[in-house]
């Protein structure tokens, strides 16, 4: 094991000087471990700071009699420390922070104007309130943006293909602030972006307005296996992209 | 005073093009005062119509077509014209979702517009008219 000297002093004595010094020969692993997530909208200093924090854990935690190699041990730790933080972060970087807001803002500005005038506001209407330009407001509604936080309450049909709802299912799953990986936030908005007609109807009324299969199918004067049928195919489409 | 606007949009019959028309559509539609979930509907019917007017029934996608987006005090009317030149070939992203798609999408156009109509031209393309009021 390299350097398992400096490790075995360091658990004797937990000193901080000891702990430094094998930190610093590790540095390196972080520049590495960060690499991947450089040029997505996060500051260099602030990944770096993440990682090199939970380096420092790592080394606090790390037990050399067990035989394995610390870079071995340390490098599920500060992979995991990068991600919680894009995750706590809330959103995708690759979204414009602004888009962000505006996502979030837009279905509750909706929902409060719709009460106070007695209809749904324009489009106007809604940049006003939020202060915005219309042609943000215009640009969320062309991408996804204007979707915001997606129905959870959907229950998906038994009979269908099992592994993509199952799929689809785990990554809208949402903690308190939003998607839970920003890697499959990107997937969802892109495959969401790419639907533009037939398949965003669907979905706009299953998973945004919670419609079941049943009324959406009424709706259109079509059978409820149509519907079933153009959700299957929307969550395969979602799976496809998940799978890579 | 009856206030018209007439928006004219020629595009080449590439599936890649209709996001085009379908910006051009939610723009316009904003503009005319459509609320924002109207506006996003307004923009899948047009994208929807473009489909059954250049491809649906054909071989291949049209080489090129028109839409008019003509908005009034109480709404608007967008008619989608092809040519019947059919020369563009079918191998592209969009058709993964299509086969067999079509019965859905005219019922997805039908309960979205006020009124739909599909005309056969005299030079062997389609016509669609969607007309949406606005109800304020």
């Amino acid at each position: 094991m390299r350097d398992k000297e400096l490790f075995l002093a360091y658990s004797k004595n937990k000193d901080i000087e000891t702990r430094n010094r094998i930190v610093e020969k590790y540095l390196y692993m972080v520049d590495i471990l960060i690499k991947k997530y450089l040029g997505k909208g996060v500051e260099y200093d602030d990944l770096y700071q993440v990682g090199a924090l939970a380096l420092i854990s790592a080394v606090e935690r790390f037990d050399p009699e067990k035989g394995f190699e610390f870079s071995s041990f340390a490098t599920p730790t500060i992979l995991g420390e990068i991600k919680k933080y894009f995750r706590d972060k809330g959103w995708s970087v690759k979204v414009p922070r602004h888009m962000k807001e505006i996502s979030s803002a837009m279905g509750p500005v909706k929902e409060d104007l719709t009460s106070k005038l007695g209809r749904k506001p324009t489009v106007a209407e809604i940049a006003e309130a939020m202060g915005e330009s219309e042609d943000t407001i215009l640009r969320a509604i062309e991408s996804s943006a204007a979707y915001g936080a997606l129905s959870l309450n959907q229950t998906f049909d038994d009979g269908g293909e099992e592994g993509a709802a199952a799929m689809f299912e785990k990554f809208t799953a949402k903690d308190e602030k939003g998607y839970r990986d920003v890697e499959d936030y990107e997937i969802i908005e892109k495959v969401l972006s790419e639907m533009t007609g037939t398949n965003r109807y669907i979905f706009k009324k299953r998973f945004v307005e919670e419609k079941s299969q049943n009324e959406i199918a009424k709706d259109l004067g079509v059978s409820q296996m149509t519907i079933s049928r153009a959700e299957k195919k929307i969550l395969e489409r979602f799976a496809r992209e998940l799978a890579g | 005073m009856n206030k018209t606007d007439l928006v004219k949009i020629k595009v080449p019959g590439k599936p890649e093009f209709i996001k085009v028309c379908r910006s051009a559509a939610l723009a316009t539609a904003s503009l005319a005062g459509f609320d924002v979930d109207t506006v996003d509907e307004i923009g899948m019917a047009v994208f929807e119509a473009c489909k059954v007017v250049t491809c649906h029934g054909y071989d291949c996608w049209c080489s090129e077509y028109e839409m008019d987006i003509r908005t009034e005090d109480d709404g608007l009317t967008i008619e989608i014209l092809s040519s019947g030149s059919h020369t563009v070939e079918k191998d592209c992203e969009i058709c993964l979702d299509c086969p067999n798609e079509g019965d859905l999408g005219i019922s997805i156009i039908n309960n979205i517009m006020d009124s739909v109509s599909i005309e056969n031209t005299d030079d062997g393309g389609k016509k669609i008219t969607l007309v949406k009021k606005n109800a304020r």
